[in-house]
């Protein structure tokens, strides 16, 4: 089965199924794909849910390693949907390590599944940072066209290239999110020192 | 269709196969037309210990059974296979022990103990809700049941009837190892079977059937051929319905791999006790009934209920597969009529 907007929510609810079997309560961030395709921002099928981090009391902590109780949770959905095993991971968590855009937490949109499931998912304003971020990382592909289909404006590119240089400060890096920037019709944003 | 329909459907179905089953070996009771297969006794006494938790009086008649025909029973076998039914060990232990009291039909013994605290109910609070005075021998073991006592009806299996096979070979060779193998051999047409197979489905350890099947190999009636390393064996089938007084080999009652088929039978029927009241969502229903026949489908194909052939259902629509699996079981168990 693919992860679309007709299936990602069949697919949280039913790990939130097996998280209660559990007794266990998940609270999870989500970017990418799947969050821009559960928000309707992004209408294409992905293979997979990234975690950026788990909430826990209030706090964002990394999500890998994923609890015990959401590995079985996963296991069991991938199981029942025809799901790779990997279906929900944490491959974005490593953005945690050195700080989400300022304010990240207050632009989430949050949608509870059942009891024991509460997802946030990053919000448009913040996926123009994560994708403008992993396109310069990545290359373009599906990165660019999400951003793109995302409609940036001039301001918020500016912002989010400010915030993608905190991720990586190297001068290379740097050389090629002008060039990125500039294919995305910014040719002269102020990127700071 | 809902999961309390399918319990209900799988449960009749069950109870009224075990009461063919007990029928025709001995137990009084009226069915129509016979089985062409044969009975595994203990694999059916196990079934039936837990099956019958849900009407007494099939519990009841197979104690009186048992209890008249145990020369004709296996208990090591009984023990063997215990472990691969979804039975409390207690259950099976106090079984056996009330079989073998050597008390007189009839005698109540429902003065000899008091209520039981904390005791497993032997049948299901829908069949019997209360329980006055408690079984001793039951007590004994932590189960609480009204006294049993023995009916006086059941009689000898009846040699002639294809489905007792099992026991004209146990008169022929004992209770044991050499009965077994010759009753997988007999009614398996398909072809020669190696002798970890064989000692799977006779119940005993693969070591004492490698001697059975040298020492019959040996006799002449059975014949043994390489195959790579490991020796088949197949039976005589012809010189042994001649012996039998059948007409020929076609006339041997057919195999079912009951030692598989059974143990399925009532994991599925307990899970879906278990879930038939449940407020538990369609999907989550549905994965747990993925899991369970992903644990049972060694069982099931065992026993020639093909898996792999369905078509993958994903969620909630795995519970139809379900449904057709449940179907195809409780078909197994009256194909051969």
């Amino acid at each position: 089965m693919e992860i679309t907007d007709k299936t990602i929510g069949l697919l949280l609810g039913a790990l939130a199924d097996q998280l209660q079997v559990l007794g266990s309560h998940v609270e999870i961030v989500v970017i990418g794909g799947s969050a821009l395709t559960a928000l309707g921002l992004v209408r294409r099928a992905t293979r997979d849910v990234d975690l950026l981090a788990i909430a826990e009391n209030g706090e964002l902590r990394l999500a890998e390693p994923l609890p015990q109780a959401l590995l079985t949770a996963r296991a069991a959905v991938a199981t029942d949907f025809g799901l790779t095993e990997n279906w929900l991971n944490a491959g974005p968590t490593d953005l945690l390590k050195w700080g989400l855009p300022e304010a990240f937490m207050s632009r989430v949109v949050t949608r509870s599944y059942g009891t024991a499931l509460v997802v946030h998912f990053a919000s448009r304003y913040d996926q123009i940072h994560f994708k403008l971020y992993a396109m310069v990382d990545h290359g373009g592909g599906r990165h660019e066209a999400d951003l793109r289909a995302l409609n940036p404006t001039q301001g918020e590119l500016t912002a989010a290239a400010r915030w993608s240089i905190t991720q990586d400060p190297s001068a290379g890096y740097r050389l090629v999110l002008v060039e990125a920037l500039r294919v995305l019709g910014v040719g002269d944003a102020d990127l700071g020192d | 269709m809902r999961i309390s329909e399918i319990r209900d459907e799988v449960s009749q179905g069950l109870l009224d196969f075990a009461w063919r089953q007990w029928a025709q070996i001995g137990v009084s009771a009226t069915v129509e037309g016979t089985d062409r297969w044969t009975v595994d006794p203990e694999a059916l006494i196990l079934f039936t210990i837990g099956i019958a938790r849900r009407d007494p009086r099939l519990f009841d008649e197979m104690l009186d059974w048992i209890a008249f025909n145990h020369e004709l029973l296996s208990m090591q076998r009984l023990r063997n296979l215990a472990g691969r039914f979804p039975l409390p060990s207690g259950l099976v232990a106090a079984v056996t022990t009330w079989t073998r009291q050597t008390a007189p039909t009839n005698l109540l013994i429902s003065d000899q103990a008091s209520p039981v605290q904390d005791s497993e109910p032997v049948f299901s609070p829908n069949v019997l809700a209360f329980v006055s005075q408690p079984d001793p021998v039951f007590a004994q073991h932590g189960f609480n049941r009204p006294p049993a006592a023995r009916t006086g009806k059941s009689r000898e299996p009846n040699p002639a009837l294809p489905v007792n096979l099992s026991f004209r070979l146990r008169h022929l060779f004992g209770p044991g190892g050499r009965s077994e193998t010759m009753r997988v051999l007999l009614t398996y047409s398909d072809g020669p079977l190696d002798a970890a197979r064989i000692a799977d489905e006779a119940g005993f350890a693969k070591r004492n059937i490698s001697d059975v099947l040298t020492s019959l190999t040996v006799s002449g009636v059975i014949k043994a051929a390489w195959a790579g390393n490991e020796r088949r064996f197949t039976a005589y089938r012809e010189r042994w319905a001649l012996l039998l007084g059948l007409a020929g080999p076609a006339d041997i009652p057919s195999f079912v791999s009951w030692v598989h088929l059974l143990p399925a039978a009532l994991e599925i029927i307990m899970w879906l006790d278990e879930k038939a009241d449940t407020a538990e969502s369609d999907y989550l229903i549905a994965s747990q009934a993925r899991s369970l026949i992903k644990r049972l489908t060694r069982d099931l194909e065992a026993a020639d209920i093909d898996i792999q052939r369905r078509q993958p259902a994903h969620g909630a629509a795995y519970l139809p597969v379900f449904a057709e699996i449940s179907d195809a079981l409780l078909a197994k168990l009256t194909a051969a009529r």
